[in-house]
């Protein structure tokens, strides 16, 4: 079997080899798919958007839907690991009840240096996740960058310290709500255009509320749109990390 | 109010509003999801029946420069089509969950919604790269909602994870070829262009990739394998529904993107391509029957015709003249409600025999069913007659016009492969026919419980669906199926 | 074999990708088939960013003279549409790796191994 999928792979690297050279050459600046869309983007979205990191702008204005959905990826990835993992407390057997065992006591072992290391790192890390998120019009950053770092975060506060005591300022549910709040951001700042009569994720809308120019109104909706991502993952973030960690075992009640 | 978009952005809402309202308040995220349903399956078929082609860009910009939406009348048709699938499996959830997974409602119910909103996404899009975000969004759902139930349905959903990933990842590289061609994502746009390519290598890299992605998503032949064990393993309601829904989606999108990009020539005039897919799909046929012969356990069975139905579907379009096309579309429609209507009789009939959430039944147990439960039973029947193909029913539509279609065709090898499936199906529903009534001695079971009207009704507004397929199937071909091909 | 070297980016990918493909088929624990299907997404991830790149080109965030209307040279700047298709792409990947970690936590508690083998032989077993 070994074997055979061995040949059958080297197989396909010599079939597929000689068919490189008909691919575009790598970095030509003049090849088709640099020009057409592309194109269009790189030299009309100072006009449009006013943003100058094009990718922020096509990622979170020509292709918002596309972004939208990705967030709703993001969030059945918590709410599908809460599915599978999580279990009731207490199950019926043959022989009478089970209570699962819960893990309680996750390694808390305090070492001051960690500790303190910890406590000058996170604010740090806040205040230059919402650097990335805020500045994604004008460097590399964005909204799924910034809701990373933020997911880091919580995730170095609760190896630091105790994770139950993470769960207890801040539980589950709390995380849950916080990533439904995230993508409820986006779709609303996306479905208030339908009111006023343009299409859905047309961020223009906010002309007629705030007063501002085109362009000003959808870089102001892109920075909206944004935030929303950041909290939705943020929250996910900490959520999978918890669960895969506990193996769903997690000594707060709900769903 | 009755534009495309909402189609797809109100079960996204209901989702978010199930997920928050949930965390306080229970029971009421079933009325939610049904009502969310039931406003989706009105603007659908408000529009199938008044509006015709429409395009929608989001964000105000022109087609070829943001993401283009585009409802046609077939696309309308598959979308009431679907939700009315996910309506009456919904129906048969709330029992299971409430009964048997309390403690998952709000997130099972959450799940549902976002699949469905993934599911009609992918009927309506026009653009290449938002079907691959729609596509990983109704699998992630599958993945996590068929790993429900036993111990078991844990390892074969994580063997469809592996498998369908691949799939979609082949999709995602197959568009990958196509943009460095074209330089665009756009599906009109990338259409225009390639048809008036001839033979470039990369457009062939490009379809095969695109063959071998949305082949792991339909289930034909080579890369079946995940589907019976994931949909046999995983509760009744959720096989009904992405049993029903999966697969048929992606025989659209492969319908969509064979004749809109590539033109259905690319196939016929290329000998050796057109021979092995013939082999192919005559395979899967055969295949399917075989295992279905062999099985005793009636879930498994229906899963194997379903892998015989997608066959159909497949052959229709490798026969390649206009009927055969016409045909697949209409098997497609049809095959929701007929699968639907299987899964459907197995929950009333894993109901009847026993108290848990998962059960094997064998041929033995239909006789109780017959017993406790006469409207069931026929209501099996008349589906089982369905898919053999008896001359009013759907079934019947779609086998003639691929058999004639095959022998004009000359594609002799797929003719001998419907024929032997004929066969196969009249002999398991001869089996099942011989085990419901006349087998007397296997009735010593138990716990077998009484059914009432309300249980059986799903599968009846399932048989009159498919009555009506049936009987306007010549306006169905008219109004529905004929525009869409003649557009593109 | 000049061309080839020069369009080393694509020889780079086929190997990455045939490499997942194979740690998939071949290997016996389940977590190492999760390890090749992020290998083979991730070649994937790179075939579309080396679509993008241009010789002698900078990174695709414009140079904001603010307010003047200076012409655009795109030869200047990578080509942006690849990159925001892959953060999607790179998003749903992390998604289906979390998905296959919680299965295989489940699987693992059922079953007690994770060799494909010896979960086979269990199951004929039963």
């Amino acid at each position: 079997m070994k074997i055979l999928s061995l040949l059958l792979v080297i197989v396909l690297f010599i079939m597929m080899f000689p068919l490189v050279e008909n691919l575009p050459q790598f970095g030509d600046p003049n090849q088709i798919s640099n020009q057409k869309v592309s194109k269009y983007y790189l030299e009309h979205t100072l006009e449009v958007n006013d943003v100058p990191n094009v990718v922020t702008a096509v990622l979170a204005d020509y292709r918002a839907f596309d972004t939208m959905f990705e967030t709703a990826v993001v969030f059945i990835a918590g709410l599908a690991i809460i599915f599978i993992l999580r279990r009731p407390r207490r199950r019926k057997n043959k022989n009478g009840y089970v209570y699962e065992k819960l893990v309680d006591h996750v390694g808390y072992q305090p070492n001051i240096i960690v500790q303190t290391t910890c406590r000058i790192f996170v604010p740090i890390m806040q205040l230059f996740a919402l650097y990335v998120l805020a500045h994604g019009h004008h460097s590399p950053g964005g909204g799924f960058q910034g809701g990373v770092i933020l997911g880091s975060m919580l995730i170095l506060l609760a190896v630091c310290f105790n994770l139950r005591i993470m769960l207890q300022k801040f539980s589950i549910r709390k995380h849950i709500l916080y990533s439904a709040i995230g993508v409820l951001i986006f779709f609303m700042f996306g479905f208030l255009a339908i009111f006023f009569g343009k299409n859905f994720l047309d961020y223009t809308y906010l002309n007629t509320i705030l007063g501002l120019t085109d362009k000003e109104s959808r870089s102001l909706g892109i920075l909206f749109v944004e935030t929303g991502v950041a909290v939705a993952v943020m929250s996910v973030m900490f959520t999978i990390y918890a669960n895969l960690r506990t193996s769903g075992r997690i000594n707060t009640a709900e769903q | 109010m009755f534009d495309i978009v909402n189609l797809i952005i109100i079960p996204l809402f209901a989702t978010i509003v199930v997920r928050i309202v949930g965390l306080k308040y229970r029971n009421i995220t079933f009325h939610i999801t049904l009502f969310s349903l039931l406003l989706v399956l009105f603007i659908a078929t408000f529009n199938l029946f008044n509006i015709d082609v429409v395009s929608y860009v989001m964000g105000g910009f022109s087609a070829y420069k943001g993401i283009e939406l585009v409802g046609s009348k077939f696309s309308y048709a598959l979308i009431s089509a679907i939700t009315l699938a996910a309506l009456l499996s919904l129906i048969n959830s709330s029992a299971v969950i409430d009964r048997h997974f309390n403690l998952k409602k709000v997130n099972y119910y959450s799940l549902y919604l976002l699949a469905m909103s993934g599911f009609i996404g992918l009927c309506l899009t026009n653009d290449l790269f938002n079907l691959y975000v729609f596509l990983e969004v109704t699998s992630l759902s599958s993945y996590a909602l068929l790993s429900l139930g036993n111990k078991r349905s844990y390892l074969s959903s994580f063997n469809y994870l592996l498998i369908g990933s691949v799939g979609a990842s082949f999709y995602l590289l197959s568009i990958g070829y196509l943009y460095s061609i074209t330089g665009s994502l756009n599906f009109t746009e990338v259409s225009n262009i390639i048809i008036n390519l001839d033979s470039s290598i990369i457009k062939n890299i490009a379809f095969a990739f695109f063959i071998v992605g949305i082949f792991i998503k339909m289930a034909v032949f080579p890369f079946h394998f995940w589907l019976p064990n994931s949909y046999h393993y995983a509760i009744n309601p959720v096989s009904s529904l992405f049993a029903s829904v999966g697969t048929k989606v992606s025989a659209f999108i492969f319908i969509k993107i064979l004749l809109g990009i590539y033109g259905i020539t690319f196939i016929t005039q290329n000998y050796d391509l057109h021979l092995l897919l013939e082999i192919l799909v005559s395979l899967a046929i055969i295949f399917g029957g075989c295992f279905a012969l062999i099985q005793n356990r009636i879930k498994r069975l229906i899963t194997y015709i379903i892998v015989i139905e997608i066959g159909y579907i497949v052959a229709g379009m490798i026969i390649g003249t206009d009927l055969s096309i016409k045909a697949s579309m209409y098997h497609i429609i049809s095959d929701v409600f007929i699968t639907l209507g299987l899964f459907l009789f197995v929950t009333i009939l894993s109901f009847i025999v026993s108290d848990k959430h998962t059960v094997n039944l064998n041929y033995s147990q239909l006789y109780q069913c017959f017993k406790k439960s006469k409207l069931a039973s026929w209501g099996f029947i008349i589906i089982m007659l369905v898919v053999i193909g008896l001359p009013p029913t759907p079934g019947f539509i779609s086998k003639w016009l691929l058999l004639t279609s095959a022998y004009s065709a000359e594609s002799y090898i797929i003719f001998g492969s419907l024929i032997f499936s004929s066969i196969v199906t009249v002999v398991i529903f001869f089996r099942i026919l011989e085990s419901m009534l006349f087998k007397t001695e296997f009735s010593n079971e138990l716990t077998v419980r009484k059914v009432n009207f309300s249980m059986v009704l799903p599968l009846y507004v399932v048989i009159f669906i498919l009555a009506i397929l049936s009987i306007y199937s010549n306006e169905l071909f008219e109004n529905v199926i004929n525009p869409f091909i003649e557009r593109i | 074999m000049e061309i080839f070297l020069e369009q080393i980016n694509y020889i780079v990918f086929l190997i990455l990708m045939l490499i997942g493909v194979y740690a998939m088929m071949i290997k016996n624990n389940l977590m190492k088939k999760v390890i090749g299907l992020i290998i083979f997404q991730t070649s994937i991830i790179l075939y579309f960013i080396s679509l993008a790149y241009k010789d002698h080109a900078s990174i695709p965030i414009l140079a904001h003279h603010s307010g003047a209307d200076h012409h655009i040279d795109i030869s200047h700047y990578d080509n942006p549409v690849p990159h925001a298709l892959m953060l999607t792409a790179i998003v749903v990947g992390v998604a289906t790796t979390g998905l296959a970690l919680a299965l295989i936590q489940r699987i693992y508690e059922r079953f007690n191994t994770l060799e494909e083998d010896q979960i086979i032989k269990i199951l004929k077993d039963k």
